[in-house]
């Protein structure tokens, strides 16, 4: 294809604002799929990405669009994650483009989530179509969100696109569009041959299939390739383009989107965000914007049953051949026996993983409460000591210092609740920075947050303060020192080290004493009464008792029935084998993730 | 005691739903009630299947429960003992009880029952507390009992028996310790005390979820069967089940049967049946357990009948817990040791390594030569010593 009648776009949307039924529209309006072939949702592969209403991993599509002047023009349409926790992978994703169309719900309005994708479009240099769906719609209020987009993307609010993805009104004007003012990609055609992975799935016969966009120069099939940050060098089983489904080709050239099909077993070698290039004609450099994917959020996994082990070892495997963000090493806790701590992008990201395991592996889980990367500094010898874990924590007479993440992050709010978001933010040790007001009645608050602050149960609190109306993103600000302490919990006497938290120490009495309060609810009553406790060094901060039990009995067994009164002790005993031991104290799963719950009153 | 056999009687009928009542009973098909006799006399000739040699099992103790026995016209039962008597024999001893709502019978129907063989009566009392006899939506007031109760005696009822209920919504002490006062006036040979569960589905677990009342403090249940211990102590009575009390002896034999682990035979809709090895339940709605019994088809092998809704053979680990969780309520005998390890090949403490010092560290079990029983502490935490024996 003439390099002049390529456009690669991507299309940044909300969830639920109609991304994927726009791009089921455009692979029939250019007759990619037929009618009949029409799955719904046919990018979002994954069953999981469905029910979540997200798309967890990019992924692209070609379409041959003849267009209104005459001419044929290749189309590829790159898909990109819509949260917050992949919004590295959405940069990937958006480099490979020229274009982006802006689709914005004509009854909901920008969101925050879109805000800052389309940010880091224009960054990108990107031409921004915006698109307003959902017009079939009684409630649509089109001209008004043309007016907002108009004041942040500086788009003239006249020429957005009004369409309907659900009756198909419109969307010939969308194509005609990109035709018209999406470039083409500019790249050298004959120089060394640089493409950039932009997302990558794991096949069991091809090996790892790295997602490509093609930036200078081409390729044929049969020829050797080299990851540039590792030098691994392999000859690609198979190369081709999405039309939709993979389609080999002889060839892959510049401007174009396709796959190189590696053959490589581990996607570690074959990471997103790197440059394929020529082991014959290698490039001189990477392809800008190569970062290492860095995990923040961190949770102890641990098998219900202890002989699920190797199962769960084995499902973390799977995934991360598909899924390079994903890290895990083994860790042993006293309370739970062995299991693994993992490292994700983000809470979703580790709330996906985990429903993964759950359901595609069978898994049984108990998931401690997430936690952050500290920076510890040592006292004397100066070293800096990296923890993941709060069990990990060393003596504080031994450190200097300690450090945490803190994010940028940007809430978009209906201004109603201005109040109710500035005080959840405050009382997380949140910094304001700054506001806007891109639209009347609307307001983006900036704000600087630990990133520990977040992860426990801060989303839940803002959705239901705003009546679920305030969105928000966040990214990597830097890491600041705070005075920071271990919140140990003692039940019957005992640290439970997969209950430790580290905690701000303004916060430390507080927490401890929400902990022990939830804990006692949720540790049931047992033969013996069980101390809880919260503790900061050797200083009990908070501490309250489970009674001993007193009362087990059921009443009668009527006429003999035995079997009813033997359902409920199975019951009983099915129970207590998902409770987990520590010393002679049955807890259940649930008071390890206790400190999701407890609120900030 | 080899030979020993007992026979449950379901009657699924009652004149109005108590208000925690989850049992097999329906307050609407009265109208079934003489159909339902016939039937019944039809299973129990089923049921009753003679033994290898030839001749008629005896029984030695006949149940009467339900639902409301006391609901059938003494022509119904009539039916029905006519049938038991035709397929069974009784030994003149033999126990026969009756459950009995106060307020429905009287002297007339008493003294049918009387003629009829019944000889032992259990009152369904629950509380002598006006507002608590309301919240459960009984039928009857106190002073029905105290009346039921004298007629009996002038009938010549000489084993009577009543049940009471505690861990109510707004039960206190003292009002729980009134109920008490009042059982120990009526004078009787017989008291079972039930702890209240509240079931789903039934009205009381309705107003619980709506807030009606607070539910029920496990700790003042506690303090209540406590206390019902001490009170009828005093008052004579020896406690020889977790539930059940006994003055001179006067236990209930068809229950002793249950725990002991022994076999019964189950008729009548939503009963439930074990012997020859085999636990079985009967259907539940009376329509269908009727039209069962019409049917002309071969008879099952004993101990089923044509009205069986399911049924299956005891495995060896089904027969230890069984043996475990019915023979530990038995207070003064309990669990016997060697018979256990001869039936099972295995001692107790070789079958539960981990869990028998645990429950004899707590206290919860005690051993006593060839005796394993609940403590007095284990007696209110049965189920915790049950589910880690399972
Ligand atoms: N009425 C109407 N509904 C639409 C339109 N476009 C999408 N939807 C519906 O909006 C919901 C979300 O659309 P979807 O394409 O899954 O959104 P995504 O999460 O952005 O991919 C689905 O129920 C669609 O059927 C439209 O133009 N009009
Ligand atoms: S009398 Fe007994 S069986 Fe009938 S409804 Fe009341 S509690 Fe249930």
């Amino acid at each position: 294809m003439n390099q002049e009648n390529i456009r690669n776009f991507c299309i940044i949307a909300h969830i639920d604002h109609g991304k994927s039924t726009l791009a089921d529209r455009l692979l029939q309006e250019t007759g990619t799929v037929s009618d009949r072939e029409m799955r719904e949702q046919l990018l979002d592969n994954m069953e999981l990405e469905r029910e979540k209403g997200v798309t967890i991993k990019a992924s692209a599509v070609r379409m041959n669009y003849t267009a209104d002047n005459g001419e044929t023009y290749e189309m590829n349409l790159i898909d990109t994650p819509g949260h917050v926790d992949f919004s590295y992978e959405v940069s990937r994703a958006l480099q490979s483009c020229e274009g982006a169309i802006l689709v914005v719900d004509a009854t909901q309005g920008v969101e925050a989530q879109t805000l800052a994708n389309l940010y880091l479009a224009i960054e990108s240099d990107l031409e921004i179509i915006p698109v307003i769906n959902k017009i079939d719609l009684p409630a649509a209020m089109p001209d008004d969100v043309a007016e907002e987009v108009e004041s942040v993307t500086g788009i003239p609010a006249e020429d957005a696109i009004l369409i309907s993805a659900k009756t198909g009104e419109n969307i010939k004007a969308v194509l005609e569009s990109i035709v018209k003012h999406v470039p083409p990609p500019v790249q050298d055609p004959n120089a060394p041959f640089r493409a950039l992975i932009f997302d990558s799935h794991y096949d069991t016969y091809k090996g790892v299939i790295a997602y490509v966009r093609v930036f200078e120069g081409s390729m044929r099939h049969r020829q050797w390739v080299r990851m540039m940050t590792n030098g691994i060098e392999v000859e690609p089983i198979e190369i081709g383009t999405f039309n939709p489904m993979m389609q080999k080709q002889t060839a892959l050239t510049v401007g174009e989107v396709g796959y190189i099909a590696t053959g490589l077993k581990d996607v570690r070698e074959c990471r997103v965000g790197d440059t394929i290039t020529l082991k014959d004609r290698p490039a001189a450099d990477l392809l800008p914007g190569y970062e290492m994917v860095k995990p923040m959020v961190f949770a102890g996994f641990y098998p219900t049953e202890g002989e699920d082990y190797n199962t769960l070892k084995e499902a973390l495997e799977r995934l991360q051949l598909n899924d390079a963000a994903l890290v895990y090493e083994p860790e042993t806790s006293t309370a739970l026996n062995f299991g693994f701590r993992c490292g994700f992008l983000g809470l979703f990201h580790m709330e996906i993983i985990q429903e993964r395991l759950e359901r595609e592996y069978d898994l049984d889980l108990v998931a401690t409460a997430p936690s952050v990367r500290y920076k510890i500094m040592m006292a004397h010898t100066g070293v800096e000591r990296i923890i993941e874990s709060p069990a990990e924590l060393p003596d504080p007479g031994t450190i200097e210092s300690i450090s945490e993440p803190w994010m940028h992050v940007q809430i978009f709010t209906p201004d109603e609740y201005y109040g109710v978001v500035m005080d959840l933010v405050i009382k997380r040790r949140g910094v304001f920075t700054g506001q806007e007001y891109p639209a009347s009645g609307r307001v983006v608050l900036k704000f600087d947050l630990p990133l520990s602050e977040i992860i426990i149960d801060f989303y839940d609190k803002l959705k239901s303060g705003t009546r679920g109306y305030a969105s928000m993103d966040y990214d990597f600000e830097g890491y600041r020192a705070a005075k920071l302490v271990k919140l140990d919990v003692l039940v019957a006497k005992q640290p439970v080290d997969a209950l430790a938290m580290i905690v701000h120490e303004d916060d430390a009495y507080h927490r401890g004493q929400r902990l022990v309060t939830a804990l006692r609810k949720l540790i049931p009553r047992q033969m013996f009464e069980v101390p809880i406790q919260a503790a900061v060094g050797n200083r009990v901060i908070s501490r309250a008792n489970v009674k001993a039990l007193r009362k087990d009995v059921t009443a009668k067994c009527y006429g003999g029935d035995i079997s009813r009164k033997k359902k409920l002790l199975a019951k009983q005993k099915k129970g207590k084998k998902r409770m987990k031991m520590i010393g002679n104290v049955e807890v259940p799963q649930e008071a390890f993730m206790a400190v999701l719950q407890l609120g900030d009153d | 005691m080899k030979n020993q056999l007992s026979l449950y009687l379901h009657i699924p009928f009652c004149r109005h739903r108590c208000s925690y009542c989850d049992f097999n009973t329906y307050v609407s098909l009265q109208g079934l009630q003489r159909m339902y006799a016939e039937a019944l006399a039809v299973e129990i000739e089923q049921a009753a299947a003679v033994d290898a040699y030839g001749g008629k099992r005896p029984l030695s103790t006949i149940f009467f429960g339900g639902g409301t026995p006391s609901i059938m016209t003494i022509e119904e039962l009539e039916l029905i003992f006519t049938a038991v008597s035709q397929n069974f024999t009784l030994a003149p001893e033999a126990e026969v009880s009756m459950e009995v709502n106060p307020g429905t019978v009287d002297i007339a129907y008493l003294t049918a029952l009387r003629d009829l063989g019944v000889n032992r009566l259990s009152f369904g009392v629950q509380t002598a507390v006006a507002s608590e006899l309301a919240l459960l939506e009984r039928e009857h007031s106190f002073a029905d009992v105290q009346t039921v109760i004298a007629q009996s005696r002038a009938v010549g009822f000489d084993n009577i028996s009543i049940d009471l209920i505690y861990g109510l919504p707004n039960q206190t002490l003292d009002s729980w310790e009134k109920s008490l006062q009042a059982a120990r006036d009526l004078e009787l040979e017989h008291i079972s005390l039930y702890c209240l569960t509240i079931e789903p589905g039934t009205p009381m677990q309705r107003w619980a979820d709506d807030g009606q009342f607070p539910l029920p403090d496990p700790d003042l249940a506690a303090d209540q069967y406590l206390l019902a211990t001490k009170f009828l102590a005093d008052a004579g009575f020896e406690q020889y089940e977790i539930s059940n009390w006994a003055r001179n002896g006067r236990v209930c034999h068809h229950n002793l049967t249950y725990w002991r682990n022994q076999p019964y035979v189950g008729v009548g809709a939503g009963a439930h049946g074990y012997a020859a090895d085999t636990r079985y339940h009967i259907v539940q709605q009376p329509r269908v357990y009727i039209r069962r019994m019409k049917a002309d088809r071969p008879r099952p092998p004993f101990p089923l009948t044509l009205a069986v809704a399911g049924h299956h053979s005891v495995t060896r680990a089904e027969a230890m817990t069984d043996t475990i969780v019915t023979q530990l309520r038995l207070l003064h005998e309990g669990l016997d040791l060697p018979a256990f390890e001869a039936r099972f090949g295995q001692s107790f403490a070789d079958a539960y390594p981990q869990q028998l010092p645990q429950l004899l560290e707590w206290g919860l079990l005690q051993m006593d030569g060839k005796w394993l029983r609940l403590t007095e502490n284990g007696r209110f935490l049965s189920n915790q010593v049950f589910y880690r024996l399972m």
